[in-house]
């Protein structure tokens, strides 16, 4: 039961002179259990997108189906289902500063445990061990959340979400900002949350993570679906119309397949992938 | 000639934690140097010092050869522009094209000539159509570029970019760096200190400074460091594409020279 986004438009400010149309005819399907990359353009409609899935914006018409348990549509109808729909899917923002609000780091990360009902000091707990996974030691729980780097900003927005155990974990830009050390950190925990089953979808504009990463990428390109399908059957069509740039790693294996080297590039996400392809052919 | 010199600077925001430590480097005029470093090790702090917005517990700072200080620092914020790591706390004016107009603010130029700045400015950074929206009300990537408009327009000596292209496109990206290498072909003198966890960008500038834990742990030329696997392993930095491939050649028993080039270790692997 994926995602389903249906003839999905958007338009910011409506009659005004700054109206602006984000998403036109988006349609669109998400599987279930799997990581998937959105990417395009700036302003070409990704943040727009994802915040509809959640209902944090309600779409101009068109509508999203989650798993077929949420339906998110223009309706000016109220969705009783909402707090559940945001427990099931939840986003980490492009920017931290958004997410964070409490006095202390410890309890920003518990405040949506505790919102869904759970007691303060189990809620502490968890948000320490989220904390922890995020690379955010214990010297930093009773500290501001405003008065910490970027880095550990975006790290702590992401406990806060991670810390609710949602079934469809929708992250933009989850690295921006991250040490080369944070990043690792940050892709693996998605990693292993896409082993326990979830459904991971990564706004991002880094073609490494989307080779590496993810199984699936959708392009956006002036509010507008342009492509959907495998990371290398991205790659392998002309990318530069859509802005996107190939990583090196898979521009590197077009130049060998080029010099008569033998390869599937499709089963390449690694240097040492690479290597043990051309070591089985000798 | 040395345009920053900063010499033994201490900072802490809360009296007990130290956050730069006798920090002392020195940057050439028209020079482009990086600045990497773990989350937290007070990059954005250092940059945030440069151009008086916070005080140092001791040491000393001069800029363009003038010690930074209550008497200077209008001088100083004259020659110096910053782009800070979230664009909205770069943003005052209500609409994109007020907010380039604020950074014009005592700068010496003739009003009449202002209009025709800032047009240029938001062409150059892509931004032309969207001077009457309001900067909050942009994507993410759009603010970053109006960030970037605010401090080129200002025609600055000294520019620091604090992640200034963190959440553009890899296009955009490159637009940006091409604009700021044009910029420094008008002007040589112009010094460009970019804070960035991007390494392929790192790699590409004369210099690069390396800090921890709020200490200065190397300074030099990019070649040298990424050479050298054992500073790289020693301080956990990410390696560019090229010097990691050229890592697993040698580590599968390839004969790898430090200058061949992506096309040549090909070549290696196709034999
Ligand atoms: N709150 C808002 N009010 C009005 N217009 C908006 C608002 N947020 C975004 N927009 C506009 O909608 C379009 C799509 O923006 P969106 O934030 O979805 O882009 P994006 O793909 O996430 O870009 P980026 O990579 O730069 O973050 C842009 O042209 C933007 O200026
Ligand atoms: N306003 C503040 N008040 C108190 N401490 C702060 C404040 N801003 C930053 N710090 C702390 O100072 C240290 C250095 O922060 P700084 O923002 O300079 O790091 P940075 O190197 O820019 O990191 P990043 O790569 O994450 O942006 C961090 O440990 C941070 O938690
Ligand atoms: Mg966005
Ligand atoms: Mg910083």
């Amino acid at each position: 039961m994926p995602i389903k986004v249906n003839n999905l438009s958007y338009i910011y400010l409506p009659k005004t002179p700054n109206e602006t149309k984000a998403l036109n005819n988006v349609s669109l399907e998400i599987p279930n259990g799997q990581i998937t990359a959105i990417v395009g353009h700036t302003g070409s409609g990704k943040s727009t997108l994802i915040q509809t899935f959640n209902q944090l914006i309600k779409p101009s018409s068109g509508f999203v189906n989650i798993d077929d348990k949420f339906v998110v549509e223009s309706s000016k109808k109220k969705n009783k289902k909402i707090k559940d729909l945001r427990k099931y899917l939840s986003i980490v923002f492009q920017f931290p500063e958004y997410q964070l609000f409490e006095e202390t780091v410890e309890k920003d990360v518990a405040y949506g445990l505790k919102n869904f009902g759970l007691k303060e000091p189990e809620a502490i707990i968890k948000a320490h061990e989220a904390l922890k996974q995020v690379g955010i030691n214990e010297s930093f729980y009773l500290r501001s959340p405003f008065e910490l780097s970027g880095g550990e900003k975006r790290r702590v927005a992401i406990a806060g979400i991670i810390v609710l155990d949602p079934q469809i974990i929708v992250l933009d830009e989850p690295t921006a900002g991250l040490d080369p050390e944070g990043s690792k950190t940050i892709l693996d925990l998605i990693l292993s949350l896409k082993k326990e089953g979830k459904t991971i979808i990564l706004v991002t504009h880094d073609m490494n993570i989307v080779q590496s990463y993810c199984d699936n990428v959708v392009v956006l390109n002036k509010g507008e679906l342009v492509f959907q399908g495998t990371p290398s059957e991205l790659f392998s069509t002309d990318v530069s119309r859509f802005s996107i740039e190939i990583p090196p790693l898979y521009a590197f294996c077009q130049s060998l397949k080029q010099k008569g080297l033998n390869l599937d590039i499709s089963k390449i996400q690694s240097i040492e992938d690479l290597m043990s392809q051309i070591k089985e052919k000798r | 000639m040395k345009n920053v010199v900063v010499n033994k600077l201490n900072f802490s925001y809360d009296k007990e934690t130290e956050v730069l430590k006798d920090v002392s480097l020195e940057i050439e005029k028209g020079q482009y140097v990086s600045i990497v470093g773990h989350n937290g090790s007070g990059k954005s702090t250092l940059g945030k010092l440069l151009i008086g917005l916070l005080t140092p517990k001791s040491g000393d700072i001069t800029i363009c050869g003038l010690p930074l200080n209550k008497d200077n620092i209008n001088e100083i914020r004259s020659k110096v522009a910053i782009v800070f790591q979230n664009p909205d706390n770069q943003f005052i004016g209500a609409t994109v094209e007020d907010d380039i107009a604020f950074s014009l603010e005592n700068q010496n130029i003739d009003r009449k000539k202002m209009p025709e700045l800032i047009k240029k400015a938001a062409s150059d950074v892509g931004m032309i159509d969207f001077l009457t929206k309001e900067p909050s009300y942009l994507s993410g990537g759009q603010k970053q570029r109006v960030a970037i408009a605010d401090s080129l327009v200002r025609n600055p000596e000294i520019l620091i970019l604090d992640e200034a292209t963190s959440m553009l496109d890899p296009s955009g990206k490159e637009e940006i760096t091409r604009l700021i290498l044009e910029l420094k072909k008008k002007n040589k003198d112009l010094t460009i200190i970019s804070i960035t966890h991007d390494i392929e960008e790192a790699y590409k500038s004369d210099h690069i400074i390396l800090i921890q834990n709020g200490e200065v742990v190397l300074s030099l030329p990019p070649k040298e460091l990424f050479n050298s696997y054992e500073l790289i392993e020693k301080y956990h930095l990410d390696i560019p594409f090229e010097v990691k491939l050229k890592k697993a050649l040698i580590d599968n028993g390839y004969k790898v020279d430090e200058e061949s080039s992506l096309d040549e270790l090909g070549e290696l692997l196709c034999r």
